[in-house]
């Protein structure tokens, strides 16, 4: 890839972007943070709406799986129009429709539809096969939406092949999957060599997270810019946009280059004593990680409450701001030792000395719950003592 | 508990004895033998005894003729007042227990020996009550009769109580439940009321867990069963898609498999036509070798003909000219011969019979010409006649085969027709079923939206409700709750109040007054000298202008204050809930709640329904596909059946003609009939073919047969009729043996002729005719030799003829070329893949029919591939992949929270109960309650000379700290063993909020301690009931306030 070529010798410059996933949702965290995730998908709009403004982008290309849903609640798609609504743009947006929200009767992008009707009039859906809009004089992109969840066709080769004497920057916009992702169930199959084949210039596409240029030595970049927001633990580059540079000298490629809009990290770790604990505590810019982490301890009663603390001071409570953006804790190793010391105060009444240990005999049937029973009365008897 | 009222009559010398009695210190004074024991037994024996029993004896006033009557009148608790009335002794005894809140009206409760066994029951002192087991004798005792009743004589008699010795275990749990309460240390309590709280907020009182929706669970479980119904949900559709997938995965594989197939056929079929190809191609090139070859054959053959016939020739004209000579030479002789018999001969006899023998001669060699060519026309007739017949015969049947061969088309014809009838009404059948298809689509469509809208319209009617009865502001059940409880305290407080109120009045003057008697009550006037009596249960306001106003109100401060805080507590929680929902009362809020519970219910119920409305619905963007694609489907098949329209014919009318017959058969059916007919026509064309190979076999047998008998017919006459033939052929056969006859006969008149001849005649004849044998023979050989040479120079001539066209037609012919093409057609049948084994007897056709049947099998894979696609394109595929991961997910995360919620509440659970287990072990040692009390007591009255006091779990004391050692209780003096019984006595009367009588205690005490117990009785008086029974008042002249009774104008004696 080329990338010693200014703005000066521009012919083109387009942000391409896909698979926002507005509407989606985290059942796996708190309700509270599941909003949190959700509107993350929202502000990352805004923020690829402003690269496009600051970059001065002659399009932007959104291809695909823009709602995580065909009919996502009417919140996700408002927010959507809100953001297009801000921008008194004469610069095309194209939006297809991809697998997770393929163009149907019932979703946001039919024409009957209230997101449809709402968008201004530089937002252009994709809306058929053979779909084309003209970008100035000598560019034009060619799109292919999605109708289904699935599909077996290559939307790629219904794209038109370049005539004779066209002479114009082709651009290809589809959703789907090529061949060489190990691992993945082919969905809208993307043969190889599509973009040459059609004779495009560059081939847009959507549906993998990463950042991802498929077949770097072909004569036409064909890229996936990935999500701009993670949806899920152990995705890869993520975050981005792509720019695309086409140069005046149409002998020479398309340059690309990624560009960073996500601000959320998506991480695990793994505890396994206190100290490590006290560690992940230590570490600065949390804010907007979203990190699951692993206990597997089983710590004397006073240990596991200064870990629960450390727990409370990381998830945030209604008093104090959380210290990770999003915490979702695997506790299922993580237990009070119920057969070691408790450690209450001697001045406590005696009665309360008897019960921790009885709740110690009933660990040797019950060592989690008895365990757990501990740490309640240890916490009650530490506010007594307070 | 407290005794307000003690009468007496007729006991132990008593005559009759009546003491009002208050709360706190009562001191009962008298001097000695005045009865003041009597007494105390009196309210013992009220009590504890049964009236008819013996042991009553000891109150029997034997100085008069009655029997011992006691009436005792006593408080339990605020508002319950109890009066036993006993007399005790034979058939005159009695037994009655009255009840009444006011302590003024009583009303009898029981009577006879349900007094005791009532009495026992709410007194709960370890008695056993009337018929019980152990039936002892005497008067009843237990620990706590012992504590509270204590006998004069028995002063400490508690230091050797215990609670093993009771007989019914009442006393014990009476005591457990105060003692219980005594030793709670408020910490402890704290606790437990923090661990009841979290307890209390995810289990009901029987331990299950609470279904309400402030219950932790229940939303957990809410969203547990909606992930789980969504899990299902997708479940069901990943099935699908799943399935769907392995049937492409199977079908691809198929179809892999069908076109290998398929290629195989072909290839197979290609390989088979190109062997069939180079063999013929080699049997052409080896025909055309041996045409070439055979030219040059004949070229050669002729050469040698043409040299053997120009030898033969030559050779023959040899012969020819040998015979020439020969014959001349034989003419001569025969001349000579002839001369001779003419000169023997010279008679007209002679002559003649020459004459007829030359005549004879003659005929008979032309009977014999004429007899051959007669028998070459009969041989050419028999072979014409032969062939005719086989003509005729072989004609006979290519007119059966062409009419066959007309069958077998019209059979075809007749299948094609009814075929494409057949493929109208399929067509027509399909057409419909698929107009029917998409009408049921549109029909699930219009379901489908139906849901959407509905689910809308119910979400929209549940947000109305909620927010209906979020305008209502009601209370939660625990803010009702607290009100209900704070209001049933105030009430209590009130209540407590009501403990009647008589007021007189006495005015000197005459006024108005206003009287508002318990907040009511007009007012009214008194007069000057009246006594006016006004009456109420809690509060009298009494205002006289210009005098004052009398305020009187029930119950002490210390219940007034608890009605104010009552009061204060319920007007700062209920103001501002009343405030906001415009209630009045708590009843108004609980109906209020439940509306509002039954509004949220409402609204539940209804998103649940429109949850499930929109569960229906979420398959719509499926039915919209399989609408579209029903009516794109239904267009193709409407284009089907149209491109099958015949002439004229219109699409309505096609459909209208054939709906009759599409509703009463199937597609299948007429499949069925199609493969029928496909088969009959397919063996109807395999018939014409037959048919057509038979008569074109037969055509060129008949074409052959002509051929051979167009020579015979120029030899029989091109004329000639064929019919006449067989008579033609007898005549021929007649003429020949006519013939034949007239040669017999020629011959033998020849004979005849010949054996005419003399000897010598005969002789000369003989050498004559010897000569003209030989001339003749001679002749015949000459003949024989010419006609020879002729043939042989006619035959030259045919080979010279023959030589010119077979060299021109050598010349135009190449046999190398002839031979390097079979050459290389036989290379090329070489170079050709072998067929495989088992295909090599298959017949051509047969392998054209296996690759059109793979290649259907192909086209038939292909097409239930594209459906198998449709059908995962509707159900979503690796969509669902991630959707049903996401539930999962979530479902497993609801899981996980369910087990930590569990394990939390659980774990608040177990607390709760150890904490209850701990406490209840702790309590149960009754002991250790007492033995602080007891102990501070103790260790303050001798100036911290004794330690901790030693009670065990039945209260039964077992010894005292003394400088670091237990010390039995016997190693004290008497006057300290007094002293510790009474604070033993005095602690467990404070624990069970109960009376204690003193009958004539202390009387071992010195001064200070004497003073010091005093104290202590004026403290404890504050909240129980004291009976000091003495001839020493003024030793409690001191002890505060205190109600002094003098017994001497108590009792009347009967002495």
């Amino acid at each position: 890839m080329e990338h010693n070529s200014g703005d000066g010798d521009v012919a083109l410059k387009l942000l391409h972007t896909a698979d926002w996933h507005l509407g989606r949702r985290f059942p796996a965290f708190g309700r509270d943070q599941q909003v949190l995730l959700t509107r993350a998908r929202l502000e990352v709009l805004g923020r690829i709406l402003n690269v496009a403004a600051s970059r001065n982008v002659d399009a932007v290309l959104c291809a695909g799986d823009l709602f995580d849903q065909p009919s996502p609640p009417e919140e996700w798609w408002r927010g959507a129009l809100g953001e297009f609504a801000r921008r008194d743009w004469q610069r095309p947006v194209v939006l297809l429709p991809g697998n997770h929200d393929p163009l149907t009767a019932t979703s946001v992008y039919h024409p009957s539809h209230p997101f449809r009707m709402g968008l201004p009039d530089f937002v252009h859906v994709v809306d058929r096969p053979g779909w084309q809009l003209p970008i100035g004089d000598n560019a034009v992109v060619f799109g292919n939406p999605c109708t289904s969840h699935a599909g077996q066709s290559d939307l790629a080769e219904k794209l038109p092949p370049r005539e004779p004497g066209d002479e114009r920057i082709r651009i290809g916009l589809i959703h789907g999957q090529t061949f060489d992702i190990e691992g993945h169930q082919t969905n809208f199959p993307i043969a190889r060599g599509s973009a040459e084949a059609r004779g495009l210039d560059y081939l847009a596409i959507g549906d993998t997270h990463a950042f991802r240029e498929v077949e770097p030595e072909a004569p036409a970049p064909t890229v996936y810019p990935g999500a701009p927001e993670a949806t899920n633990f152990g995705e890869r580059d993520t975050g981005k946009v792509a720019l695309v540079f086409f140069p005046l000298d149409r002998r020479r490629r398309a340059r690309v280059e990624s560009e960073q809009v996500g601000t959320w990290t998506w991480g695990e770790a793994r505890c396994d004593s206190l100290l490590d604990l006290k560690a992940l505590r230590a570490e600065p810019d949390l804010q907007h990680t979203v990190l699951r982490l692993t206990l597997d301890m089983a710590l004397p009663m006073a240990e596991y409450d200064e870990a629960e603390r450390i727990l409370e001071e990381l998830a945030g409570s209604e008093a104090t701001t959380p210290r990770v953006g999003v915490l979702d804790v695997r506790r299922d190793r993580f237990r009070p030792a119920a057969d070691g010391p408790v450690d209450l105060d001697d001045s406590l009444p005696e009665v309360l000395q008897a019960s921790a240990e009885r709740l110690r005999l009933r660990a040797e049937m019950e060592p989690e719950m008895a365990g757990r029973a501990l740490h309640h009365l240890y916490r009650l008897s530490r506010k007594l003592v307070d | 508990m407290w005794i307000r009222r003690l009468e007496v009559a007729h006991c132990a010398g008593i005559a009759a004895a009546s003491v009002d009695l208050e709360p706190g210190l009562n001191v009962l004074h008298g001097p000695n033998e005045l009865g003041k024991s009597t007494l105390a037994a009196a309210i013992r024996a009220a009590l504890l005894l049964q009236s008819q029993s013996s042991a009553a004896e000891h109150l029997r006033d034997w100085h008069v003729d009655a029997l011992p009557e006691v009436t005792l009148t006593f408080e339990q608790e605020p508002h319950r007042n109890w009066r036993v009335r006993k007399r005790f002794g034979g058939s005159g005894a009695f037994a009655y227990l009255d009840f009444s809140r006011d302590g003024r009206d009583f009303a009898q409760d029981s009577r006879g020996r349900e007094v005791d066994g009532a009495l026992q029951a709410l007194l709960r002192w370890g008695i056993e009550a009337p018929g019980g087991r152990r039936g002892r004798r005497g008067m009843p005792s237990s620990l706590i009769t012992t504590a509270l009743l204590g006998q004069q004589e028995e002063v400490t008699a508690i230091l050797d109580a215990s609670l093993a010795d009771d007989a019914d275990e009442s006393g014990k749990q009476r005591l457990t439940e105060a003692l219980q309460a005594l030793a709670e240390d408020p910490r402890f309590k704290s606790v437990l009321n923090a661990v009841q709280d979290k307890v209390d907020e995810a289990f009901t009182a029987t331990g299950r867990r609470k279904t309400g929706r402030a219950s932790p669970w229940t939303q957990l479980r809410e969203d547990r069963d909606n992930a789980t119904r969504r899990k299902r949900l997708v479940d069901e559709q990943l099935n699908e898609s799943r399935g769907a997938q392995e049937k492409i995965s199977g079908l691809e594989e198929e179809l892999t498999n069908a076109r290998d197939e398929a290629e195989r056929a072909r290839k197979l079929l290609a390989l088979r036509r190109d062997h069939e190809r180079a063999v013929e191609a080699l049997r052409k090139a080896e025909d055309e070798r041996a045409r070439v070859a055979a030219v040059f054959r004949r070229v050669r053959d002729n050469r040698a003909a043409v040299a053997k016939a120009t030898g033969e020739v030559e050779r023959l004209e040899a012969e020819r000219e040998k015979r020439d000579s020969f014959q001349s030479d034989l003419d001569a002789q025969r001349e000579e011969a002839e001369a001779r018999v003419r000169e023997l001969e010279s008679g007209s006899a002679e002559q003649g019979r020459r004459l007829r023998e030359q005549e004879l001669e003659t005929k008979r060699v032309k009977l014999a010409a004429d007899q051959d060519r007669r028998r070459s026309l009969v041989d050419a007739l028999t072979s014409a006649i032969a062939l005719h017949g086989q003509v005729s015969t072989l004609e006979a049947e290519l007119t059966r085969k062409h009419k066959g061969l007309d069958e077998a088309d019209a059979a075809i014809k007749r299948h094609r027709d009814e075929l494409r009838d057949l493929d109208v009404r399929r067509c027509v059948i399909r057409y419909l079923a698929g107009r029917t298809e998409a009408g049921r689509r549109r029909t699930a469509l219009d379901e489908a939206r139906e849901h959407v809208a509905e689910a809308e319209k119910l979400d929209r009617r549940a947000g109305e409700l909620r927010a209906e009865a979020s305008r209502l502001n009601a209370p939660d059940e625990a803010e009702i709750e607290r009100l209900r409880t704070l209001e049933t305290n105030l009430r209590i407080a009130r209540e407590k109040l009501s403990v009647g109120i008589v007021v007189q009045v006495a005015l000197a003057e005459a006024h108005a007054a206003d009287v508002e008697a318990d907040g009511e009550a007009p007012g009214r006037a008194l007069g000057a000298g009246d006594t006016a009596e006004f009456e109420a249960e809690r509060e009298l306001r009494l205002t006289i202008p210009d005098i004052g106003t009398i305020h009187v109100r029930g119950g002490g401060r210390a219940l007034l204050r608890e009605a104010e805080d009552a009061e204060a507590s319920w007007v700062q929680a209920s103001e501002r809930t009343f405030a906001r929902t415009g209630c009045k009362s708590v009843d108004d809020l609980a109906r209020l709640r439940q509306r509002v519970d039954g509004l949220l219910a409402e609204a539940a119920g209804l998103e649940t329904k429109a949850s499930e409305a929109r569960v229906r619905t979420e398959g719509m963007d499926s039915l919209e596909r399989q609408f579209i694609e029903a009516n794109a489907e239904t267009e193709r098949r409407a284009t089907a059946v149209k491109a099958l329209l015949r002439d004229g014919e219109s699409f309505d009318q096609c459909i209208d003609n054939r709906k009759t017959d599409a509703e009463t058969t199937t597609e299948t059916a007429i499949e069925a009939r199609m493969e029928q007919v496909n088969e009959a026509n397919r063996q109807s064309t395999e018939q014409r073919n037959h048919w057509r190979d038979e008569a074109t076999r037969d055509e060129r047998l008949v074409a052959v047969k002509n051929a051979e008998l167009k020579p015979l017919r120029v030899r029989i006459g091109k004329e000639s009729d064929r019919a006449d033939w067989p008579l033609q052929r007898d005549e021929a056969k007649q003429s020949a043996d006519a013939t034949a006859a007239s040669m017999a006969e020629t011959e033998t008149a020849l004979q005849a002729i010949r054996q005419e001849a003399t000897d010598e005649v005969a002789r000369a004849r003989a050498d004559l005719a010897g000569l003209e044998d030989r001339c003749t023979a001679a002749q015949t050989e000459l003949a024989d030799a010419e006609r020879a040479l002729q043939e042989a120079r006619d035959r030259l001539k045919g080979l010279e003829g023959e030589s010119k066209p077979l060299r021109e037609a050598a010349e135009n012919e190449d046999l190398d070329h002839a031979e390097a093409a079979r050459d290389e057609a036989r290379r090329t049948v070489d170079a050709l893949a072998p067929l495989p084994g088992e295909t090599r007897d298959v017949d051509t056709d047969d392998l054209v029919d296996a690759a059109a049947e793979a290649e259907r099998r192909a086209d038939t894979l292909r097409s239930e591939l594209d459906k198998a696609e449709g059908a995962l394109e509707q159900v979503g595929g690796q969509y669902l992949e991630e959707q049903a991961t996401q539930v999962e997910e979530e479902v497993d995360t609801l899981d996980s929270r369910e087990r930590e919620l569990e394990l939390d509440y659980g774990g608040w659970r177990m607390l709760h109960e150890v904490l209850e287990e701990a406490e209840e072990e702790e309590t149960a040692h009754l002991g250790r309650a007492l033995v602080k009390p007891v102990s501070q007591r103790m260790a303050a009255l001798t100036g911290n000379r004794y330690g901790e006091v030693a009670i065990d779990a039945q209260l039964n004391p077992g010894g005292i700290e003394l400088g670091g050692d237990e010390r039995d209780f016997d190693a004290l003096s008497a006057g300290t063993r007094e002293q510790l019984a009474l604070l033993l006595r005095l602690s467990i009367a404070e624990a069970l909020d109960s009376f204690v009588i003193l009958d004539d205690q202390l009387t071992q005490s010195d001064g200070g301690r004497l003073t010091w117990m005093r104290d202590l009785l004026g403290q404890a008086a504050a909240a129980i009931q004291i009976i000091v029974l003495t001839c020493h008042p003024d030793d409690y002249a001191t002890a505060g306030a205190c109600h002094t009774v003098d017994l001497a104008q108590s009792i009347t004696r009967t002495d």
